[in-house]
Protein backbone atom coordinates (compact mmCIF):
# COMPACT_ATOMS: atom_id res chain seq x y z
CA UNK A 1 0.00 0.00 0.00
CA UNK A 2 2.95 2.41 1.16
CA UNK A 3 4.70 1.25 -2.08
CA UNK A 4 1.53 2.32 -4.79
CA UNK A 5 1.10 5.56 -3.09
CA UNK A 6 4.88 6.23 -2.67
CA UNK A 7 4.60 5.38 -7.14
CA UNK A 8 1.72 7.43 -6.90
CA UNK A 9 3.52 10.72 -5.47
CA UNK A 10 6.49 10.11 -7.31
CA UNK A 11 4.53 10.29 -10.49
CA UNK A 12 3.01 13.88 -9.49
CA UNK A 13 5.32 14.81 -8.55
CA UNK A 14 7.40 14.50 -11.99
CA UNK A 15 4.29 15.32 -13.99
CA UNK A 16 4.21 18.66 -12.27
CA UNK A 17 7.73 19.47 -12.78
CA UNK A 18 7.81 18.12 -16.46
CA UNK A 19 4.65 20.56 -17.69
CA UNK A 20 5.87 23.51 -15.43
CA UNK A 21 9.00 23.39 -17.29
CA UNK A 22 7.49 23.03 -21.09
CA UNK A 23 5.04 25.54 -19.95
CA UNK A 24 8.26 28.07 -18.98
CA UNK A 25 9.79 27.05 -22.19
CA UNK A 26 6.64 27.85 -24.50
CA UNK A 27 6.23 31.23 -22.47
CA UNK A 28 9.83 31.88 -23.11
CA UNK A 29 9.32 31.03 -26.77
CA UNK A 30 5.94 33.00 -27.27
CA UNK A 31 7.92 35.70 -25.73
CA UNK A 32 11.08 35.85 -28.40
CA UNK A 33 8.32 35.41 -30.78
CA UNK A 34 6.56 38.70 -29.77
CA UNK A 35 9.41 41.14 -29.34
CA UNK A 36 11.19 39.92 -32.39
CA UNK A 37 7.93 40.82 -34.42
CA UNK A 38 7.52 44.38 -32.65
CA UNK A 39 11.09 44.64 -33.24
CA UNK A 40 11.13 44.54 -36.80
CA UNK A 41 7.68 46.28 -37.60
CA UNK A 42 8.12 48.99 -36.19
CA UNK A 43 11.45 50.58 -37.04
CA UNK A 44 12.53 51.65 -40.65
CA UNK A 45 13.26 48.97 -43.58
CA UNK A 46 16.90 49.81 -43.56
CA UNK A 47 17.85 49.47 -39.72
CA UNK A 48 20.37 47.18 -38.16
CA UNK A 49 21.22 45.96 -35.15
CA UNK A 50 25.09 45.56 -36.22
CA UNK A 51 27.99 47.93 -36.30
CA UNK A 52 30.61 47.72 -38.50
CA UNK A 53 34.17 48.57 -37.43
CA UNK A 54 35.82 51.21 -39.68
CA UNK A 55 38.86 53.66 -39.35
CA UNK A 56 38.82 57.18 -39.63
CA UNK A 57 41.85 59.08 -41.80
CA UNK A 58 42.26 62.16 -43.41
CA UNK A 59 40.74 63.17 -46.52
CA UNK A 60 42.10 64.91 -49.24
CA UNK A 61 39.24 67.72 -49.46
CA UNK A 62 37.49 66.62 -46.14
CA UNK A 63 38.69 66.53 -42.86
CA UNK A 64 37.88 62.94 -42.23
CA UNK A 65 37.16 59.82 -44.80
CA UNK A 66 37.06 55.87 -44.27
CA UNK A 67 39.36 54.73 -47.06
CA UNK A 68 38.50 50.62 -46.26
CA UNK A 69 34.74 49.34 -47.19
CA UNK A 70 32.79 48.47 -44.67
CA UNK A 71 31.82 44.86 -46.16
CA UNK A 72 33.89 42.20 -47.92
CA UNK A 73 31.15 42.40 -50.70
CA UNK A 74 31.64 45.31 -53.35
CA UNK A 75 28.95 47.77 -53.54
CA UNK A 76 26.12 47.63 -55.64
CA UNK A 77 25.21 50.79 -57.64
CA UNK A 78 21.72 49.54 -58.79
CA UNK A 79 20.72 48.45 -54.97
CA UNK A 80 22.10 51.87 -54.08
CA UNK A 81 19.80 54.12 -56.19
CA UNK A 82 17.24 51.94 -54.61
CA UNK A 83 18.16 52.25 -51.12
CA UNK A 84 18.67 56.07 -51.98
CA UNK A 85 15.35 56.72 -53.00
CA UNK A 86 13.26 54.80 -50.49
CA UNK A 87 11.87 56.47 -47.59
CA UNK A 88 12.26 53.94 -44.97
CA UNK A 89 16.09 53.57 -46.13
CA UNK A 90 18.53 56.22 -47.26
CA UNK A 91 15.84 58.38 -48.57
CA UNK A 92 18.21 60.24 -50.09
CA UNK A 93 15.91 61.81 -52.59
CA UNK A 94 14.11 63.41 -49.56
CA UNK A 95 16.51 66.26 -49.26
CA UNK A 96 18.69 66.19 -52.64
CA UNK A 97 18.29 66.87 -56.59
CA UNK A 98 19.53 63.42 -58.28
CA UNK A 99 19.04 63.94 -61.72
CA UNK A 100 19.98 60.13 -62.46
CA UNK A 101 16.51 59.13 -60.58
CA UNK A 102 14.75 61.81 -62.17
CA UNK A 103 15.95 60.90 -65.54
CA UNK A 104 13.95 57.57 -65.03
CA UNK A 105 10.59 59.30 -64.47
CA UNK A 106 11.34 60.89 -68.17
CA UNK A 107 12.34 57.85 -69.54
CA UNK A 108 8.46 57.10 -68.75
CA UNK A 109 9.19 54.62 -65.26
CA UNK A 110 5.56 55.11 -64.09
CA UNK A 111 5.29 52.17 -61.80
CA UNK A 112 7.57 54.66 -59.76
CA UNK A 113 6.96 58.27 -60.12
CA UNK A 114 5.56 59.26 -57.31
CA UNK A 115 8.38 57.66 -54.99
CA UNK A 116 11.15 59.14 -57.84
CA UNK A 117 9.26 62.24 -58.76
CA UNK A 118 9.81 64.55 -56.07
CA UNK A 119 12.90 65.78 -54.63
CA UNK A 120 13.86 68.10 -51.81
CA UNK A 121 15.78 70.89 -51.55
CA UNK A 122 17.19 70.98 -48.65
CA UNK A 123 20.63 70.01 -49.20
CA UNK A 124 22.97 70.36 -52.10
CA UNK A 125 22.23 68.51 -55.13
CA UNK A 126 24.09 65.16 -55.60
CA UNK A 127 25.10 65.40 -59.53
CA UNK A 128 28.92 65.25 -59.75
CA UNK A 129 28.95 64.08 -56.59
CA UNK A 130 31.63 61.43 -57.44
CA UNK A 131 33.66 64.22 -58.65
CA UNK A 132 33.64 66.03 -55.92
CA UNK A 133 34.36 64.10 -53.34
CA UNK A 134 36.56 60.48 -53.30
CA UNK A 135 34.85 57.11 -52.17
CA UNK A 136 36.58 57.46 -49.37
CA UNK A 137 35.01 60.56 -48.47
CA UNK A 138 31.49 59.69 -49.49
CA UNK A 139 31.71 56.86 -47.32
CA UNK A 140 32.51 59.35 -44.15
CA UNK A 141 29.81 61.54 -45.14
CA UNK A 142 26.67 58.73 -45.61
CA UNK A 143 28.28 57.00 -42.23
CA UNK A 144 28.35 60.40 -40.27
CA UNK A 145 28.43 63.65 -42.56
CA UNK A 146 28.58 65.51 -38.66
CA UNK A 147 32.33 64.23 -38.18
CA UNK A 148 32.86 64.39 -42.26
CA UNK A 149 31.78 68.17 -43.10
CA UNK A 150 33.66 71.07 -40.78
CA UNK A 151 30.33 71.93 -39.87
CA UNK A 152 29.17 69.71 -37.70
CA UNK A 153 25.66 71.44 -37.32
CA UNK A 154 24.45 69.63 -40.59
CA UNK A 155 20.89 68.57 -40.16
CA UNK A 156 21.98 65.36 -42.18
CA UNK A 157 21.52 62.25 -40.27
CA UNK A 158 24.49 59.83 -39.52
CA UNK A 159 23.44 56.73 -40.88
CA UNK A 160 25.83 54.07 -39.31
CA UNK A 161 26.14 55.40 -35.64
CA UNK A 162 24.10 54.11 -33.02
CA UNK A 163 21.87 56.40 -31.53
CA UNK A 164 23.23 57.28 -27.99
CA UNK A 165 20.79 60.62 -28.84
CA UNK A 166 17.66 62.17 -27.06
CA UNK A 167 14.04 60.32 -27.13
CA UNK A 168 15.13 57.44 -29.73
CA UNK A 169 11.72 55.37 -30.69
CA UNK A 170 11.45 52.62 -29.02
CA UNK A 171 12.09 50.57 -32.11
CA UNK A 172 14.77 51.92 -33.18
CA UNK A 173 16.91 52.46 -30.15
CA UNK A 174 20.29 50.89 -30.46
CA UNK A 175 19.98 50.49 -34.32
CA UNK A 176 21.76 52.27 -36.85
CA UNK A 177 19.56 53.32 -39.70
CA UNK A 178 21.66 51.30 -42.05
CA UNK A 179 23.46 48.53 -42.82
CA UNK A 180 27.01 48.01 -43.64
CA UNK A 181 26.13 46.65 -47.15
CA UNK A 182 23.44 49.34 -47.97
CA UNK A 183 26.40 51.93 -46.94
CA UNK A 184 28.22 50.28 -49.46
CA UNK A 185 26.13 50.05 -52.35
CA UNK A 186 24.80 53.68 -51.77
CA UNK A 187 28.63 55.18 -51.64
CA UNK A 188 29.03 53.11 -54.21
CA UNK A 189 25.77 54.48 -56.54
CA UNK A 190 27.25 57.90 -56.07
CA UNK A 191 30.51 57.36 -56.87
CA UNK A 192 28.92 56.92 -60.04
CA UNK A 193 27.56 60.36 -60.26
CA UNK A 194 29.82 62.13 -62.17
CA UNK B 1 1.37 106.76 -71.66
CA UNK B 2 3.59 103.66 -71.13
CA UNK B 3 4.06 104.37 -67.23
CA UNK B 4 -0.30 104.57 -66.68
CA UNK B 5 -0.60 101.32 -68.57
CA UNK B 6 2.17 99.48 -66.40
CA UNK B 7 0.48 101.37 -63.41
CA UNK B 8 -2.85 100.04 -64.33
CA UNK B 9 -1.38 96.44 -65.26
CA UNK B 10 0.38 96.46 -61.55
CA UNK B 11 -3.24 97.55 -60.00
CA UNK B 12 -4.85 94.87 -62.09
CA UNK B 13 -1.92 91.95 -61.01
CA UNK B 14 -2.39 93.11 -57.13
CA UNK B 15 -6.05 92.83 -57.00
CA UNK B 16 -6.36 89.05 -56.72
CA UNK B 17 -3.58 89.39 -54.06
CA UNK B 18 -5.96 91.74 -52.22
CA UNK B 19 -8.56 89.66 -52.28
CA UNK B 20 -6.49 86.82 -50.67
CA UNK B 21 -5.72 88.82 -47.58
CA UNK B 22 -8.99 89.09 -46.77
CA UNK B 23 -9.82 85.32 -46.78
CA UNK B 24 -9.17 83.53 -43.73
CA UNK B 25 -5.21 82.95 -43.90
CA UNK B 26 -2.74 85.81 -44.21
CA UNK B 27 -0.27 85.55 -47.23
CA UNK B 28 2.03 88.65 -45.74
CA UNK B 29 4.78 88.23 -43.39
CA UNK B 30 5.07 90.13 -39.42
CA UNK B 31 7.98 90.96 -38.12
CA UNK B 32 8.82 88.63 -34.69
CA UNK B 33 7.06 90.34 -31.66
CA UNK B 34 10.21 89.93 -29.14
CA UNK B 35 13.26 89.78 -29.10
CA UNK B 36 16.05 86.91 -29.21
CA UNK B 37 13.43 85.19 -31.93
CA UNK B 38 15.09 82.84 -34.24
CA UNK B 39 13.58 84.12 -37.25
CA UNK B 40 13.46 87.09 -39.08
CA UNK B 41 10.09 86.80 -40.30
CA UNK B 42 7.34 84.85 -39.35
CA UNK B 43 4.74 83.53 -42.48
CA UNK B 44 2.26 81.44 -41.38
CA UNK B 45 1.39 77.92 -42.43
CA UNK B 46 -0.67 79.12 -45.00
CA UNK B 47 1.96 81.11 -46.80
CA UNK B 48 3.12 77.31 -48.04
CA UNK B 49 0.14 75.70 -48.52
CA UNK B 50 -0.82 75.63 -51.94
CA UNK B 51 -3.91 77.49 -53.73
CA UNK B 52 -6.13 74.42 -53.58
CA UNK B 53 -5.19 74.22 -49.91
CA UNK B 54 -5.55 77.98 -49.28
CA UNK B 55 -8.97 77.72 -50.86
CA UNK B 56 -10.15 75.27 -48.77
CA UNK B 57 -9.95 77.51 -46.01
CA UNK B 58 -11.12 80.55 -47.31
CA UNK B 59 -14.06 79.51 -47.54
CA UNK B 60 -15.68 78.37 -44.34
CA UNK B 61 -18.26 76.25 -46.64
CA UNK B 62 -16.01 74.40 -48.07
CA UNK B 63 -13.45 73.95 -45.28
CA UNK B 64 -13.95 70.14 -44.28
CA UNK B 65 -13.01 71.06 -40.34
CA UNK B 66 -16.11 73.83 -39.87
CA UNK B 67 -18.34 70.46 -39.83
CA UNK B 68 -16.59 70.60 -36.03
CA UNK B 69 -17.05 73.93 -35.26
CA UNK B 70 -20.68 73.16 -35.41
CA UNK B 71 -20.67 70.26 -33.06
CA UNK B 72 -18.62 72.27 -31.03
CA UNK B 73 -20.86 75.22 -30.53
CA UNK B 74 -23.90 72.89 -29.55
CA UNK B 75 -21.51 71.17 -26.52
CA UNK B 76 -20.84 74.75 -25.59
CA UNK B 77 -24.10 74.72 -24.64
CA UNK B 78 -24.95 71.51 -23.53
CA UNK B 79 -25.17 71.02 -19.70
CA UNK B 80 -23.16 67.30 -18.70
CA UNK B 81 -21.64 65.64 -15.60
CA UNK B 82 -23.40 65.88 -11.82
CA UNK B 83 -23.31 69.56 -11.55
CA UNK B 84 -25.42 69.46 -14.47
CA UNK B 85 -23.92 72.52 -15.97
CA UNK B 86 -22.73 73.54 -19.66
CA UNK B 87 -19.53 75.73 -20.72
CA UNK B 88 -21.89 78.57 -21.24
CA UNK B 89 -24.31 78.35 -18.06
CA UNK B 90 -20.61 80.46 -16.50
CA UNK B 91 -19.35 81.85 -19.61
CA UNK B 92 -22.32 82.50 -21.58
CA UNK B 93 -21.94 83.74 -24.83
CA UNK B 94 -18.75 82.37 -26.11
CA UNK B 95 -18.51 84.98 -28.95
CA UNK B 96 -18.02 87.57 -25.83
CA UNK B 97 -16.07 85.31 -23.39
CA UNK B 98 -13.96 83.46 -25.40
CA UNK B 99 -12.98 86.07 -27.98
CA UNK B 100 -8.66 86.32 -27.83
CA UNK B 101 -8.74 83.15 -25.25
CA UNK B 102 -6.99 81.01 -28.12
CA UNK B 103 -4.52 84.08 -28.73
CA UNK B 104 -3.17 84.11 -25.08
CA UNK B 105 -3.02 80.49 -24.54
CA UNK B 106 -1.28 78.28 -23.55
CA UNK B 107 -1.60 80.41 -19.92
CA UNK B 108 -0.08 80.63 -16.98
CA UNK B 109 -2.85 79.45 -13.78
CA UNK B 110 -1.83 80.07 -10.33
CA UNK B 111 -3.93 76.98 -8.77
CA UNK B 112 -1.81 74.14 -11.23
CA UNK B 113 0.79 76.57 -10.66
CA UNK B 114 2.07 76.12 -14.40
CA UNK B 115 0.73 77.11 -17.66
CA UNK B 116 -1.97 74.97 -19.49
CA UNK B 117 -3.39 74.57 -23.03
CA UNK B 118 -6.48 75.25 -23.95
CA UNK B 119 -7.56 71.82 -24.03
CA UNK B 120 -6.19 71.23 -20.51
CA UNK B 121 -8.14 74.32 -19.59
CA UNK B 122 -11.50 72.51 -20.87
CA UNK B 123 -10.66 69.29 -19.34
CA UNK B 124 -10.05 70.77 -16.28
CA UNK B 125 -13.31 73.20 -16.09
CA UNK B 126 -15.22 69.81 -16.98
CA UNK B 127 -13.77 67.76 -13.91
CA UNK B 128 -14.06 70.48 -11.39
CA UNK B 129 -17.18 72.42 -12.05
CA UNK B 130 -19.05 70.46 -14.14
CA UNK B 131 -18.24 67.12 -12.56
CA UNK B 132 -18.09 65.75 -15.95
CA UNK B 133 -15.21 63.10 -17.88
CA UNK B 134 -12.52 64.66 -19.24
CA UNK B 135 -12.30 64.84 -23.14
CA UNK B 136 -9.99 62.30 -24.76
CA UNK B 137 -7.33 64.40 -26.49
CA UNK B 138 -7.76 64.20 -30.00
CA UNK B 139 -11.60 62.67 -29.88
CA UNK B 140 -14.18 64.37 -31.82
CA UNK B 141 -15.84 66.08 -29.01
CA UNK B 142 -12.56 67.56 -27.75
CA UNK B 143 -11.80 68.78 -31.40
CA UNK B 144 -14.83 70.23 -32.02
CA UNK B 145 -14.96 72.05 -28.68
CA UNK B 146 -11.28 73.69 -29.01
CA UNK B 147 -11.78 74.31 -32.29
CA UNK B 148 -15.08 76.40 -31.37
CA UNK B 149 -13.40 78.24 -28.36
CA UNK B 150 -10.11 78.83 -30.62
CA UNK B 151 -12.48 80.20 -33.47
CA UNK B 152 -13.55 83.05 -32.01
CA UNK B 153 -10.40 84.20 -31.73
CA UNK B 154 -10.20 84.41 -35.37
CA UNK B 155 -7.87 86.95 -36.95
CA UNK B 156 -6.85 88.30 -33.74
CA UNK B 157 -2.44 88.44 -33.47
CA UNK B 158 -1.39 85.56 -30.95
CA UNK B 159 -0.03 87.28 -27.54
CA UNK B 160 2.42 85.00 -25.47
CA UNK B 161 4.74 86.97 -22.90
CA UNK B 162 7.83 85.69 -22.83
CA UNK B 163 8.32 86.70 -18.77
CA UNK B 164 6.41 86.77 -15.77
CA UNK B 165 5.93 82.97 -14.27
CA UNK B 166 5.50 81.57 -18.09
CA UNK B 167 9.32 81.91 -18.24
CA UNK B 168 10.92 79.15 -16.68
CA UNK B 169 8.08 76.66 -19.10
CA UNK B 170 9.24 78.88 -22.23
CA UNK B 171 12.49 77.91 -21.28
CA UNK B 172 12.08 74.47 -21.54
CA UNK B 173 10.09 74.18 -24.46
CA UNK B 174 12.43 76.06 -26.50
CA UNK B 175 15.12 73.63 -25.41
CA UNK B 176 12.60 70.71 -26.31
CA UNK B 177 12.21 72.62 -29.54
CA UNK B 178 16.10 73.07 -29.86
CA UNK B 179 17.20 69.77 -29.19
CA UNK B 180 18.38 67.11 -31.19
CA UNK B 181 16.14 63.62 -30.93
CA UNK B 182 15.58 60.38 -32.35
CA UNK B 183 17.58 57.98 -34.45
CA UNK B 184 18.02 61.01 -36.95
CA UNK B 185 19.04 63.38 -34.24
CA UNK B 186 17.38 66.06 -35.68
CA UNK B 187 15.77 68.94 -33.83
CA UNK B 188 12.26 70.72 -34.53
CA UNK B 189 14.90 74.00 -35.16
CA UNK B 190 17.03 72.02 -37.81
CA UNK B 191 14.21 72.01 -40.19
CA UNK B 192 11.35 74.98 -38.89
CA UNK B 193 14.14 77.88 -38.15
CA UNK B 194 16.63 76.98 -41.19
CA UNK B 195 14.87 75.40 -44.10
CA UNK B 196 11.38 76.53 -43.80
CA UNK B 197 10.18 77.56 -47.65
CA UNK B 198 12.64 74.30 -49.26
CA UNK B 199 11.02 71.20 -50.04
CA UNK B 200 11.59 67.90 -48.20
CA UNK B 201 9.67 65.80 -50.75
CA UNK B 202 7.31 67.27 -52.47
CA UNK B 203 6.20 69.11 -49.00
CA UNK B 204 7.04 72.79 -48.46
CA UNK B 205 8.79 72.79 -44.64
CA UNK B 206 6.48 75.59 -42.85
CA UNK B 207 8.41 77.77 -39.97
CA UNK B 208 5.96 75.25 -37.66
CA UNK B 209 3.34 77.46 -36.61
CA UNK B 210 0.66 76.62 -34.14
CA UNK B 211 -1.83 79.06 -34.99
CA UNK B 212 -4.02 77.36 -37.33
CA UNK B 213 -4.51 74.38 -34.62
CA UNK B 214 -6.58 72.14 -34.69
CA UNK B 215 -6.19 71.79 -38.30
CA UNK B 216 -7.64 70.32 -41.08
CA UNK B 217 -5.16 67.76 -42.92
CA UNK B 218 -5.96 67.08 -46.40
CA UNK B 219 -3.00 64.08 -46.27
CA UNK B 220 -5.07 62.39 -43.48
CA UNK B 221 -8.64 63.46 -44.38
CA UNK B 222 -8.61 64.58 -41.14
CA UNK B 223 -8.74 67.13 -38.52
CA UNK B 224 -6.15 66.94 -36.11
CA UNK B 225 -4.54 68.46 -32.97
CA UNK B 226 -1.41 69.82 -32.52
CA UNK B 227 -0.11 66.57 -30.65
CA UNK B 228 -1.11 64.82 -33.95
CA UNK B 229 1.24 66.43 -35.58
CA UNK B 230 3.80 67.46 -33.35
CA UNK B 231 3.93 63.12 -33.24
CA UNK B 232 4.20 63.02 -37.08
CA UNK B 233 7.31 65.36 -37.14
CA UNK B 234 8.75 62.87 -34.44
CA UNK B 235 7.88 59.42 -36.20
CA UNK B 236 9.67 60.43 -38.93
CA UNK B 237 12.97 61.52 -36.73
CA UNK B 238 12.49 58.33 -35.41
CA UNK B 239 12.13 59.81 -31.94
CA UNK B 240 9.84 58.64 -28.97
CA UNK B 241 6.21 60.62 -29.29
CA UNK B 242 4.77 63.27 -26.82
CA UNK B 243 1.57 62.23 -24.64
CA UNK B 244 -1.37 64.29 -24.59
CA UNK B 245 -1.76 66.61 -21.63
CA UNK B 246 1.95 66.05 -20.51
CA UNK B 247 4.00 68.96 -19.53
CA UNK B 248 6.87 68.65 -22.20
CA UNK B 249 3.80 68.79 -24.89
CA UNK B 250 2.09 72.08 -22.40
CA UNK B 251 5.73 73.81 -22.80
CA UNK B 252 6.51 73.12 -26.48
CA UNK B 253 3.24 74.62 -27.42
CA UNK B 254 3.65 77.61 -24.78
CA UNK B 255 7.14 78.01 -26.34
CA UNK B 256 5.88 77.49 -30.12
CA UNK B 257 2.81 80.64 -28.89
CA UNK B 258 5.60 82.70 -28.03
CA UNK B 259 7.33 82.00 -31.07
CA UNK B 260 4.46 82.99 -33.15
CA UNK B 261 3.38 85.99 -31.37
CA UNK B 262 2.33 88.55 -33.88
CA UNK B 263 0.92 85.86 -36.19
CA UNK B 264 -3.03 85.99 -36.28
CA UNK B 265 -4.92 83.12 -35.01
CA UNK B 266 -6.34 81.01 -38.51
CA UNK B 267 -8.19 78.18 -36.53
CA UNK B 268 -9.44 75.90 -38.02
CA UNK B 269 -6.80 75.97 -40.57
CA UNK B 270 -6.52 73.49 -43.87
CA UNK B 271 -3.22 72.22 -44.36
CA UNK B 272 -1.08 69.96 -46.80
Amino acid sequence: MRMVIRTICVCVAASVFLLGASYEGFAEHERKKVRKVRSSAACSAGASASVARFKIEKGEALPAAIPKPLTRKPGDAKRGLEAAVNPGKGNCLACHHIAKVLAKVEAGDKKSEAVYGNHGEVGPPLNGVGGRYSKAELRMIVVNPRKAFPDANTVMPAYHVRPLNRDVSRACRGRVMLSAQSIENIVTFLEELK
Amino acid sequence: MKRLLTGLLLTASLWPVQGLAEGNGKTSAVNPAAGGHPLKELWSGYHYSSPEIRKLQDSDSDNPAMKLYGKGEAAWKKAEGRAKKSCSSCHGDAEKSMKGAAARFPAYFKLSKKPLTLESRINLCRVKFMQARPLPSESDPMLALSIYVKRQSKGMAVSVPGDGPLKPFLREGKSYFNDRRGQLDISCAGCHDKYAGQRYRAVKISQGHANGFPVYRQSLKKTASLLRQVNRCLARVRAKPLKAGSDQLTNLELYLAWRASGLEVETPAVRE
